[in-house]
């Protein structure tokens, strides 16, 4: 007897609950989200032209009696470094993001062989010292809200310990866990930094081995060096 | 904006779309949450969307990433095991051990093993259009394919030969 993969998924989805929305609630909530945009933009635009009108008042109130002689114009600067204008190419990150391994603390044991891989919009590394499995994942991701806090009551999914730091480098969790009984222990830190870049860092242990040190680990998840957008910072 | 047009193409999808979340995400609740993320963004961005080349891969690579960035949330995150869990699943047991089953050993294969799995065999898409919503190669897409299948075949113990058309 054999089993047919195609027929046991469709098995397997075949019976779902019903849904808690429809196609109408969504498109209410479409409508809603897109009102707010706009809302948003004519804020942004309005705020824009009362910057620009006090500019205005400020440049009357501090024009001189006499006409200032001509000072040479300033080449123009755009406002900010967009994300995706001259992108380096994936090759030129992986280069970036390998050459800053070797800077990454001693107690890492990273070896010196260790070279980041693309796969899907996420760029990892990793690998294995003395029973304890490592690895680093960098992908592109805004930070979360400030109230969208990981460690709150009802998030945690596990007696894992867990502990955000919210600050100007980021918002950084550092969760802990394992089960002593199988030897295992392990440790996960995320960071969603201003940069937009997101760096997730798993540590597991599966031989009692001990775990590389908390502080270590930080050290990566606010790396400079390991941004993807580095003219942001 | 074309409301007609957007209810139109997600009237018929929106089962396909839940149900093909479900089996990456292993539950309901959060296959609901990544389906209406994707469409409410969907319809805030129509206009742009849907005049893309290929839409029916665009919105399943959507729910796939909906479904990574939803993972990648702290509360959300996967934990990495050394060994994937071997579970007994006698076919004796009924069909809805069954389904539960499978359901169960998907869940175990790293993630985007899992989405190729789903994409290939449940979504019937070529190794060519899975590479499309994966955006990776057709290589990466055949050896995610084949290392799946050979977790699965490995984990589903007890269970009857997997046959894998396609």
């Amino acid at each position: 007897m054999t089993v047919n993969l195609t027929d046991e998924l469709h098995a397997a989805a075949g019976d779902p609950p019903p849904p808690g929305y429809d196609l109408d609630t969504l498109i209410r909530r479409g409508r809603a989200r897109r009102a707010w945009s706009r809302v948003l933009a004519g804020a942004g635009g309005v705020a824009a032209a009362g910057v620009l009108v006090a500019a205005g008042y400020a440049g009357l109130a501090l024009r001189p009696a006499a006409p200032a002689p001509a000072a040479p114009a300033a080449p123009a600067r755009p406002p900010y470094v967009s994300l995706f204008s001259g992108a380096p190419s994936r090759g030129e990150t992986l280069a970036r993001l390998d050459a800053a391994l070797p800077g990454l603390p001693a107690g890492l044991h990273i070896p010196a062989g260790a070279r980041f891989a693309y796969d899907g919009g996420v760029y990892h590394v990793a690998w294995d010292y003395r029973g304890t499995h490592a690895s680093i994942g960098i992908d592109v991701e805004a930070m979360p809200a400030v109230s969208d806090n990981g460690c709150a009551a009802g998030h945690r999914g596990d007696s894992a310990a867990c502990q955000r730091t919210r600050d100007p480098r980021g918002d950084v969790y550092v969760q802990q866990g394992g089960d002593p009984s199988a030897g295992q222990k392990w440790t996960d830190i995320s960071a969603w930094r201003p940069d937009d870049t997101s760096i997730s860092i798993n540590v597991l242990s599966t031989n009692g081995s001990p775990l590389f040190r908390t502080a270590d680990l930080l050290v990566v998840a606010y790396d400079p060096a390991l941004s993807l957008h580095p003219a942001h910072q | 904006m074309d409301e007609a047009g957007f209810r139109g193409y997600f009237a018929p999808r929106l089962d396909p779309l839940r149900r093909t979340a479900y089996l990456m995400c292993g539950d309901w609740h959060t296959a609901d949450d990544v389906v209406s993320t994707v469409v409410v963004r969907m319809f805030r961005d129509w206009d742009r969307i849907s005049r893309v080349e290929n839409l029916d891969a665009y919105v399943r690579r959507a729910v796939v990433n909906g479904w990574l960035d939803e993972r990648r949330r702290p509360w959300r995150r996967e934990r990495p095991v050394p060994e994937l869990p071997v579970r007994a699943a006698p076919a004796a047991q009924g069909a809805v051990t069954d389904r539960l089953s499978l359901a169960a050993h998907l869940a175990a294969l790293p993630p985007r093993r899992r989405a190729v799995i789903v994409l290939r065999y449940y979504c019937d898409l070529s190794v060519e259009e899975t590479a499309r919503v994966l955006e990776c190669t057709e290589g990466t897409v055949k050896s995610q394919t084949a290392r799946a299948l050979a977790t699965l075949r490995a984990s589903m113990t007890g269970v009857p030969d997997l046959v894998c058309e396609g």
